[in-house]
């Protein structure tokens, strides 16, 4: 309300920064996604099949993310407690995801371990969604790429932080005993932190004084065209469980008339097909084909994530300002000039100036896509549409690297280890889909023009018809 | 109600603080310079390992721009192929606890040069400070989930008697 009376609408720095600590607790992952596999191996002593048995452990998150993600972040979106709909998601799940966290590296046999893994692979999906899904709740519509920049950077700090703790404390203690139980630490620090500072009701009933109470969701007059329209395909099942899996938020996707929110996270899907594919295979190609060494790969890899994080807060800053579909389309520009330069170059000091403009251009498009997600959730559903984000990449992280793989042991008699050059224009095409995908995206922005309006307006009037 | 959640959080963080500041990673580092791996004579040390402590080797060779390889690491008998050539340095990693003596055999054979290597073997010991911090978080976490639940399910009897 307040916002349409003529108050500008600002973000909290602040308190965005305090609810970004229950996003830094996930950078847990990138610590166990360098040690688990070290520890894995130990209990698997010169078995054949044990890197398979590996990958297999290793995907087991992923799996757990497209199994659970949307369930627990539609769940939340139901979840009425004093303490809001996801702080307690992060409060069960936080300390479940420390306890079989830090006892991990003492198991004392692969049965425990594979046990105590698949505990914190649930701990994590159970609060994964409820806590990307805190920000958008407590953050008004208009500036939340901006706040989603920030979420991202907290994101970053607890990256680089984890790094830091194995760089130090894996080679002291290579049982990852003491590394794993400092993460666990600030994981814990980090639920205080939230539960102490971030009141999810008090902070609602501000902003919805301040704002209206729409604050969170969307305010453009297509909202009750669309509301309308899911709730008539909801109501065509007759109750049971065929009607609770039409009327599933993923497959309601699929029903709507109006696709903007399918194709949106179809586009997420495609980049992330590339990426995944670009973030698995780099190291090879660039020993294989550049001859650098390992490390000076994954210095190289390194670039992407700081880059990344230098550049979130300015886009989310111009998407407020342009609009994110545009500043997403102009991001996949760059990303895909980027990755087509990367064919032809081997010059160190070049490679390393394309290296930061992927990962700014990929600031551009990921700071930005999940706010496109938010703004097309329904009503009260942006848990679920959280979830259902998670979904997509999640079934790109699992896919990509296999395909990829694929891709290029065919080549492999042809081109021998040159065939990993093979890695660009993969991810090239997968990026042109994306960008195909994006430019189906009708909706997704606070604000609309009138001839958007009536554009949209006629797709759900033809529908009826 | 309100000062007894917040008195029970403020205690969780300090005790984790506390916790974390007074428990500090110990461990020591043998270094056995000089072991020379000459011909097909193998490296033998023996050294007691207790059940807390754990153990890392680093090879590298100093002084050598030759050939070189390492055919096995026996630990306890229980052989480690190597197979590896042309070393310049390897680390292996062997974080298992062990709780007897530990034989470390090491067969170097010199390459084509007829070069006496300088293996350098780092053996790194870690004491328990790692278990006994990951004990300490586990309890932490475990207690701080309690603390939650309970929150949770009290808050939830508030509302429902109001």
């Amino acid at each position: 309300m307040m916002a349409q009376q003529g108050e500008k609408v600002k973000l909290n720095y602040g308190r965005t920064f305090l609810i970004g600590f229950g996003f830094l607790t996930t950078a847990a992952w990138s610590l166990y996604n360098v040690k688990m596999p070290l520890i894995l191996s130990y209990f698997l002593p010169a078995i054949s099949w044990a890197d398979f048995f590996i990958g297999v452990i290793m995907v087991l998150d992923n799996i757990t993310a497209i199994l659970l993600q949307p369930y627990f972040g539609a769940l939340s979106d139901k979840t009425k407690t004093r303490f809001g709909k996801r702080i307690p998601y992060l409060m069960i799940g936080i300390p479940a995801a420390v306890l079989s966290f830090t006892l991990m590296p003492h198991a004392p046999n692969l049965a425990i371990l594979v046990i105590l893994i698949m505990c914190f692979n649930l701990a994590m999906a159970f609060y994964r969604a409820p806590v990307v899904a805190l920000m958008p709740d407590l953050t008004p519509s208009e500036v939340r790429a901006k706040g989603n920049a920030i979420i991202n950077l907290m994101g970053g700090v607890g990256t680089i932080s984890s790094y830091l703790i194995g760089a130090f404390l894996l080679d002291d203690d290579p049982s990852g005993a003491t590394a794993f139980s400092v993460t666990g630490i600030i994981m814990l620090a980090c639920l205080i932190v939230v539960m102490i500072t971030v009141n999810e009701q008090k902070i609602t009933a501000e902003l919805s004084v301040k704002y209206g109470p729409d604050f969170a969701s969307d305010r453009t007059e297509i909202k009750k065209y669309r509301a309308e329209d899911i709730s008539r395909e909801e109501k065509k099942e007759k109750r049971g469980l065929k009607e609770r899996i039409l009327n599933n938020n993923t497959i309601m996707l699929f029903r709507e008339k109006e696709k903007s929110a399918l194709y949106m996270l179809l586009a997420i899907f495609s980049w992330f097909m590339a990426t995944n594919a670009v973030e698995t295979f780099f190291s090879l190609y660039a020993v294989n084909v550049l001859g650098i060494t390992a490390g000076q790969a994954s210095l190289l890899l390194l670039i992407v994530p700081v880059a990344f994080i230098a550049f979130a807060i300015p886009a989310g800053a111009i998407s407020e300002k342009f609009g994110r579909r545009k500043i997403i389309k102009i991001g996949l520009i760059i990303i895909l000039s980027s990755i087509f330069a990367l064919i032809f170059v081997s010059n160190f000091p070049v490679l390393i100036g394309l290296i930061v403009l992927y990962g700014a251009s990929w600031s551009m498009i990921n700071i930005n896509s999940i706010t496109v997600v938010w703004q097309l959730a329904p009503d009260g559903r942006i848990g679920a549409y959280t979830g259902i984000y998670y979904l997509f990449s999640a079934a790109s992280a699992i896919i990509s690297p296999v395909v990829a793989g694929f891709f290029f042991s065919i080549f492999y008699e042809l081109m021998g280890q040159l065939r990993y050059v093979l890695l660009f224009p993969y991810a090239f095409a997968f990026l042109a889909i994306a960008f195909v995908f994006m430019t189906r995206v009708k909706r997704g922005e606070v604000k609309m023009s009138k001839e958007e309006i009536e554009a949209l307006k006629r797709v759900y009037e033809q529908a009826d018809d | 109600m309100r000062l007894l959640k917040n008195a029970a959080v403020a205690a969780s963080l300090c005790a984790t603080l506390l916790l974390f500041a007074f428990t500090s990673v110990a461990g020591f580092v043998l270094d056995i310079p000089k072991a020379r791996g000459v011909g097909n004579d193998p490296i033998k040390y023996s050294f007691e390992l207790g059940a807390d402590e754990r153990i890392s080797f680093f090879f590298e060779s100093r002084n050598a721009t030759v050939d070189a390889t390492i055919a096995e690491i026996r630990l306890n008998g229980t052989s480690i192929e190597m197979s590896l050539t042309n070393i310049t340095s390897y680390a292996y990693e062997q974080s298992r606890p062990y709780a007897w003596t530990l034989n470390v055999t090491i067969n170097a054979t010199a390459g084509y040069g007829g070069v006496a290597i300088d293996f350098y073997a780092k053996y790194t010991f870690m004491r328990t400070s790692g278990l006994v911090l990951s004990i300490t978080v586990a309890i932490a976490a475990a207690g701080i989930g309690v603390i939650c639940v309970y929150l949770l399910i009290a808050k939830r009897k508030v509302e429902e008697k109001t």
